[in-house]
């Protein structure tokens, strides 16, 4: 019975196959997870730091509008 | 593996043409199906087209590998990089920021100060000289009384004596 | 070709170890990940003629049976979520109605697919009653057959009866499915409609349909159909009835071994039973059986085993009694068939809370194992090492230990839902009327109550959790399960079965035959020959042909066919006839093929990891409704009914009772992965999958809301209680229940760590999402308080303070968790006071609003307390202010226990305006924007001078006498008092003296806060220059030297030690911030005075009335005594009006009405004309007083004796004021002038 023989070879390759497409597969996923964690992180400086922005902005715009107001006076 | 290469170039070019290859490796799988069934139906050693299409699907396999390798890499560096610098920004943002406290700081104290009057014994001179003949004829100059440290060591032996240090 | 197996690909795949990928989240939620990768492939028996075994013809049935079961399942789906549309197709209403035609036309293309589908079921299923009926044909005719040639007994494998049982469970499913629906009524008006159209559908070349359509009207009207054909065609099969009791013995062989792994399988085996015990049973004359006498099996066993599961479930949110095939049997008999056992019991015995302990110890033991096998394999692995057999197969019966406990606690899930399917909820809650609560309301909404949703939670979150630990370890045990699996076979096929071989043929048995067959179909020889084995052709193994079997590892399992044709090989030869005893093998043969058949059953669940761990955890049947909203006739419930959002909202809502909950709440979530799952790959419905999504937004949505208010409430509860005095916290909380006022422990930072959270295939932040939502809600918390400030009178400024505290607590134990904006940020934005120049802000504008028109105008100030009080009558009219906010409790200081508790604390200071307003107005406001509060109080009291006072003055110092003289003392006090009322007539009864008491009123009330603000900020410089002396220097010992050089050498020194390493760029410009910093920091130190430079400044505000204030030159050069014509003079007028008692209907004196606020303003415009000492020798009360006390006989007379009282209460107030004056702003002395006593006596004379 060559062929069950042969048919085991056949069987143990393509499960090798498998086993490495699981173990990418489940590189994906931890890497999958560690970026979206350390992206949200980044996510998260980075709005409170526009955020932060946005006011020293509007803070600044006042001073310019009294020059604005000094001037035209 | 990731040549020290800045945010841009990374977001820009690198990426990208890492994630272009992977896709591209997707493709290579499907024409080795495709090729395994032609070949299986025509060829007649079945043996020999099965021991080929493994061979392709092992290379396969592994430049699929190599290509999630080199785009994992790659992000990785990206994300640090980024990382550094926010936090180089968030500090010159920090410094610039007290440095904008510390401005409207002084101009509210200088405000403030407008409406203080220095303490009297501050702008009193301590000894006021009289002006011309505000001073009565018979009046003289007190002479200045200076301290003289008072010198307790006689006492030393009276009384219980500490034992001397 | 084995050894490289992919080599570069390996070290590629081993390279990924050396990423280094952070995440701390904690993993508190189910187990689906952004990819998963399912690799079990069933060919369906395709490779069924390679193995050239016996039971090709029985894998080919096999292969047929799973193709009907799979169609089977399709018509599942198609029955379970079939809504039917008849009640959205237009109504014909009357014949002659004009579109009646087009009506029917369009009803009929609409309803056209959906009656073909249901044809296609009717076809299925007849065509699946005929496929059942051969089967049993064959079986039947097996059974009875002699031996075949390959001396096996002819009975089929156990594999292929199992198939029939799925295939029974399939049809009696699909009865009751069709039963439940209603789809007979979309037949109808099909059928009217095509009936309608029939003549010009035919001449279209349509068949003609009237037939089938009758045919179907039959299937779908009358119940049960499907069964009852089966069991009337059932009596054409010959001795159908031994093959009914090979199913039933087959079924309860498998429960009592214990031969299944998933629910689904367990509860198909229990509904089978009664349905071929009502086919068996039959009582038309021909073929009489009865299923409760019979011999050929005991019923008994049965009822015996269906007592402890009367309810079991059916398909999603339908459950099915077991005992409803039974009363359908003709001749059932109570007496046999026991009762199930009494409900209290079945209670217990069906709800999960009862048998959670055992589940608890169960899981965590299993994960303690679990985890320890999984990191010592993983530690053996790092090190290059293989794993051994004895690890291997510890491994093996871990997984399987691990997958029975996952498959025991769904099943139990999913009966204790059976059960409550069955018996719905009695009463109506109190908030509901009876009629208007639907029944799925009974059976899910209220038929659970909090311990059992505790319960279901914590079940859930195990399963859920430990099925999660094991597929993370997939890629791990996959290669090693494989290798086990294939050492297991080959151990068996190639050495135990040698000697079996042997025996048979020593002793020439036919079954040698059928051995041989699967040693060649199963057997993988090393390097691929058979090796010569003496054993083989019956020869004993000896020296002289010695043998030694090597058997190669693989990393591969059988094939799933290989598999199935080895067992039932196995299965028939031991099987043998009924009485399991067979002659060909001796009694050890049978227990070793026995026990490998049994261990073979769960290779191919091992196999299949990833499917079989999600049909063990799948618990999607929890969320399907589609019986209950057939039978409400609604299209979807609103979450509150939905199981899921129960349990997630129960964990929020009842956080403060059950903190530790809260970590769970995810797990409810994944019941609608498991939902999503099924409603894509089983249903395959894209409308459910639609409803699932919109019904997770919403819930999703509900979920954080909620989430953020609980965290925010819990966190407001902890500040609050944390910045309560604690003394008085722990007295108070003596007074109140128990626990009322403990700071809470908090739960939720495992939560709010979740920054990838899996649900429907997206990952959601749910991190960010709260951190969002709590920026928003602190700054909405401190608009409250401000804007509870603005409509408070000045003395809420404290309350203020104190939300602003708590505030900023909360801020500071928030940002552990989440990123939050900086709080001054947050503070500046709500109260606008973020720019740079100028220094307004909501609360400044309101505090200067509150001063000038409250407090300085309405309140009286009391030097000796230093304290602003409201007087009984109000002289100024009303402050109109913004109207008072609604504050929900929970924004002011979390529970109502605790708001009270504040009350009474700001109770103290709600009377009056003092030192603790202000220093709690320096807090708020801060120094460096005090500027614009002191601005505006002198602008008050430069205009009151001049608008107000400065115009009194002039006017009534017309009205003064013209001479006024201080009585003798011979008057005696009585006489002094009446003689000054006479004098000062038109002052004190000047109609607008009340006026003139509230201008001098508000200058000193003015004064008085500069007073105290004066001291608050000489306390705040002295803080200000502890904390600071270290860093200039500035120590008592260097006499409060200033240099600046200090702090900057000593940076110096700083950079020189570190030059080297730091780049000295960074460090150039250090020093010159630090002598800027210090120089900033010596403003504060020189303390200059607020009143000082307020009363320069009131000077220089009376300039223009000084000469005229200054009265006449006096004769004598030096000063006149008795002319009235000086500001003193008027000021004594005015202060011995103040002192007057109530005058005519007036209840209140002056004094009760204007306060000490009144002496400070007259007397400081006094001083500042230097003319406090000719006042205080020559003032009228202060005479008054003087004689009295000289005079032995006091006056008695009552207004006398309250003027003197007041006048003594007056002139201590004044020293205290001119004692201040003279402190602050001490006016040039005097030039000393010699007199020279006049040279005769004449002037005496004059």
């Amino acid at each position: 019975m060559a062929e069950v023989q042969r048919d085991w070879q056949h069987r143990e390759f393509i499960e090798s196959v498998t086993v490495n497409v699981l173990k990418i597969v489940e590189f994906l996923n931890k890497f999958d997870i560690s970026t979206r964690y350390r992206l949200s992180k980044l996510n998260d400086q980075l709005s409170t730091l526009e955020r932060r922005m946005d006011s020293a902005e509007a803070q600044l715009s006042t001073v310019f509008q009294q020059q604005q107001e000094g001037h035209n006076e | 593996m990731a040549t020290d290469n800045t945010v841009q170039q990374l977001a820009g070019a690198v990426l990208p043409t890492a994630l272009r290859e992977l896709l591209g490796a997707q493709g290579q799988i499907k024409e080795i199906a495709e090729y395994f069934e032609q070949a299986y139906a025509a060829d007649a050693d079945k043996n020999k087209v099965f021991s080929e299409t493994q061979v392709y699907t092992k290379n396969a396999l592994g430049n699929v590998a190599f290509h999630v390798n080199v785009v994992g890499s790659h992000m990785v560096s990206f994300l640090n990089k980024q990382f550094d610098e926010l936090d180089t920004m968030q500090l010159q943002f920090d410094a610039v920021m007290s440095r904008l406290n510390n401005a409207r700081y002084t101009l509210g104290l200088s405000n403030l100060s407008s409406y203080l009057a220095p303490r009297i014994y501050k702008t009193r001179p301590v000894s006021t000289p009289l002006k011309g003949d505000a001073v009565p004829e018979g009046a003289r100059m007190l002479d200045r009384y200076e301290r003289r440290p008072v010198d307790l060591s006689s006492l030393d032996d009276v009384g219980i004596t500490l034992p001397p240090r | 070709m084995a050894a490289d197996q992919g080599g570069e690909a390996l070290n590629y795949i081993r390279g990924f170890d050396r990423f280094i990928l952070p995440d701390d989240t904690p993993n508190v939620e189910g187990p689906n990940f952004p990819i998963s990768y399912g690799s079990a492939s069933s060919y369906n028996f395709a490779d069924r003629e390679g193995y050239q075994t016996d039971f090709v013809d029985e894998a080919g049935t096999m292969a047929r049976i799973d193709s009907m079961l799979e169609r089977g399942t399709g018509f599942i789906a198609l029955l379970y979520t079939y809504r039917s549309c008849s009640k959205s197709v237009p109504q014909v209403k009357s014949q002659d109605q004009e579109n009646k035609v087009e009506l029917y036309q369009n009803t009929f293309r609409v309803l056209e697919p959906q009656i073909n589908k249901l044809k296609n079921l009717f076809s299925f299923v007849n065509e699946c009653i005929d496929f059942l009926l051969e089967e049993f044909e064959k079986l039947a005719a097996d059974s009875v057959g002699g031996k075949k040639s390959s001396g096996r007994t002819t009975s089929s494998s156990d594999t292929l009866i199992w198939k029939l049982v799925l295939l029974l469970d399939l049809l009696s499913k699909l009865d009751a499915l069709k039963n439940m629906k209603g789809c007979n009524n979309d037949l109808s008006f099909y059928k009217r409609a095509y009936g309608f159209l029939r003549k010009n559908l035919e001449a279209s070349g349509l068949t003609d349909q009237t037939l089938d359509n009758q045919e179907m009207y039959l299937f779908l009207a009358n119940q049960n159909i499907i069964t009852n054909t089966l069991k009337q065609k059932l009596p054409q099969v010959s001795r159908y009835t031994t093959v009914l009791v090979l199913i039933l013995e087959h079924c309860l062989q498998r429960w009592t071994g214990n031969l299944f792994l998933y629910p689904e399988e367990k509860h198909a085996l229990l509904r089978v039973i009664p349905f071929s015990i009502f086919l068996y049973d039959s009582q038309d004359p021909a073929a009489p059986n009865n299923a409760f006498k019979t011999k050929e099996f005991k019923v008994l066993d049965y009822a015996r085993l269906l007592k402890r599961y009367p309810v079991l479930p059916l398909y999603g949110d339908m459950a099915m009694l077991s005992s409803s095939f039974i009363e359908r049997c003709s001749n059932f008999d109570p007496k046999v068939w026991e009762k199930p056992y009494e409900n209290e019991r079945l209670n217990i015995e069906y709800c999960i809370i009862n048998r959670l302990p055992v589940f608890r110890s169960l899981h965590d033991e299993y994960l303690a194992d679990f985890s320890a096998r999984i990191t010592e394999v993983r530690r053996i692995l790092r090190a290059g090492k293989m794993v051994s057999q004895k690890i291997a197969r510890l491994l093996y019966g871990l997984i399987l230990k691990g997958f029975r406990i996952l498959s025991n606690m769904t099943s139990a899930v999913l009966e204790q839902a059976a059960w409550k399917f069955s018996n719905p909820y009695g009463d109506t809650p109190a908030d509901r009327n009876p009629d208007d609560v639907i029944q799925y309301e009974r059976v899910v909404r209220y038929n659970y109550d909090s311990r059992e949703r505790y319960c279901l939670v914590e079940v859930i979150a195990k399963i859920k959790g430990l099925s999660q630990v094991m597929l993370r370890a997939d890629s791990l045990l996959m290669e090693m399960m494989r290798r086990r699996v294939h050492d297991e076979m080959q151990q068996f096929v190639q050495s135990s079965l040698r000697d079996l071989v042997f025996h048979a043929t020593k002793k020439k048995k036919l079954i040698r035959a059928s051995l041989m067959q699967m040693r060649a179909m199963a057997a993988d020889w090393l390097n691929g020959q058979e090796p010569k084995d003496p054993m083989v052709d019956g020869k004993k193994v000896t020296k002289k042909n010695p043998f030694k079997l090597q058997i190669p590892s693989r990393c591969a399992g059988p094939s799933p066919t290989q598999l199935q044709l080895l067992r039932c090989i196995i299965s028939s030869l031991y099987s043998g006839d009924r009485k399991g005893k067979s002659k060909d093998l001796k009694p050890d043969h049978v227990a070793l093929l026995k026990s490998f058949y049994e261990r073979s059953f769960f290779y191919s669940y091992v196999l299949d990891f990833q499917g079989t761990l999600r049909g063990v955890t799948d618990l999607a049947m929890l969320w399907y409704r589609e019986f209950y909203l057939e039978l409400a006739d609604a299209d979807q419930f609103p979450i509150e009914m939905s199981l899921p959002w129960i349990l997630a909202d129960h964990i929020l809502q009842t956080y403060a009772q059950n903190p530790a909950m809260v970590e769970f709440v995810l797990y409810p979530l994944d019941l609608y992965n498991d939902a999503a799952e099924v409603a894509l790959r089983t249903l395959r419905q894209q409308f459910m999958y639609n409803e699932v999504e919109a019904e997770v937004n919403l819930v999703f949505d509900q979920l954080v809301y909620k989430l953020s208010e609980t965290y925010f409430n819990h966190v407001k509860v902890q500040a609050a209680s944390r910045l309560l005095d604690q003394e008085y916290r722990a007295r108070l909380a003596s007074t109140l229940p128990p626990g009322r006022l403990d700071i809470p422990r908090s739960r939720f930072e495992v939560l709010l760590r979740q920054r990838h959270c899996q649900l429907l295939g997206r990952s959601i932040d749910l991190s960010a999402l709260v951190s969002q939502r709590m920026n928003y809600a602190l700054r909405e918390n401190l608009d409250y308080a401000i804007t509870k400030f603005e409509a408070e009178p000045f003395s809420g400024i404290i309350e203020l303070l104190e939300s602003i505290k708590n505030v900023r607590e909360m801020h500071r134990i928030m940002s552990i968790n989440v990123t939050l904006d900086p709080f001054e940020v947050m503070l500046n934005d709500t109260a606008d006071s973020s720019s740079l120049v100028s220094f307004h802000g909501r609360i400044i504008l309101h505090a200067v609003f509150e001063l000038i028109n409250d407090v300085v105008p309405n309140m009286m100030y009391s030097s000796t307390t230093e304290r602003f009080v409201r007087a009984p009558v109000q002289f100024g009219e009303d402050v109109e202010r913004v109207p008072m906010p609604k504050i929900p409790p929970t924004h002011q200081f979390g529970t109502r226990t605790l708001n009270n508790a504040y009350a009474t604390v700001f109770m103290r200071t709600k009377s009056f305006v003092g030192i603790p307003h202000f220093r709690a107005l320096f807090d708020i406001v801060g120094i460096d924007r005090m500027g614009l509060v002191i601005a505006e109080l002198v602008g008050h009291i430069r205009r009151q001078l001049e608008n107000k006072a400065a115009p009194y003055i002039t006017t009534l110092l017309d009205g003064m006498p013209e001479q006024t003289t201080l009585p003798r003392h011979s008057y005696g006090t009585a006489g002094v008092i009446g003689f000054f009322e006479a004098k000062l007539d038109p002052i004190v009864n000047y109609d607008g003296i009340q006026e003139v008491f509230q201008a001098f009123r508000e200058i000193g009330n003015s004064l008085a806060i500069f007073t105290i603000l004066d001291s608050l900020a000489h306390e705040r410089a002295t803080l200000g220059f502890t904390r600071l002396a270290p860093f200039v220097d500035a120590s008592p010992l260097t006499n409060f030297g200033f240099n600046d050089e200090h702090l900057a050498s000593t940076i110096a020194g700083i950079r020189s030690t570190i030059e080297a390493t730091i780049n000295t760029s960074l460090f150039s410009e250090l020093p010159q911030d630090a002598i800027a910093a210090v120089r900033l920091y010596q403003f504060e130190l020189n303390n200059a005075s607020l009143t000082r430079y307020v009363l320069l400044d009131m000077a220089k505000g009376i300039d223009p009335h000084r000469n005229e204030w200054m009265g006449p030159p006096s004769e004598n050069g030096l000063v006149s005594v008795d002319t009235s014509y000086e500001l003193y003079r008027l000021w004594s007028a005015l202060q011995f009006t103040f002192c007057l008692p109530p005058r005519g209907d007036a209840k209140f004196a002056p004094m009760d009405i204007f306060g000490d606020g009144f002496c400070f303003g007259g007397l400081a415009l006094v001083y500042l004309m230097e003319q406090a000492d000719l006042f205080n020798a020559l003032d009228f009360a202060y005479h008054a007083l003087n004689v009295d006390e000289a005079s032995e006989a006091k006056a008695s007379d009552e207004p006398s004796r309250y003027l003197l009282s007041r006048a003594a209460y007056v002139r201590s107030v004044n020293d205290g004021v001119l004692g201040m004056l003279r402190a602050t702003a001490p006016l040039n002395t005097k030039v000393a002038r010699d007199i020279s006593p006049p040279a005769d006596d004449s002037a005496s004379f004059r």
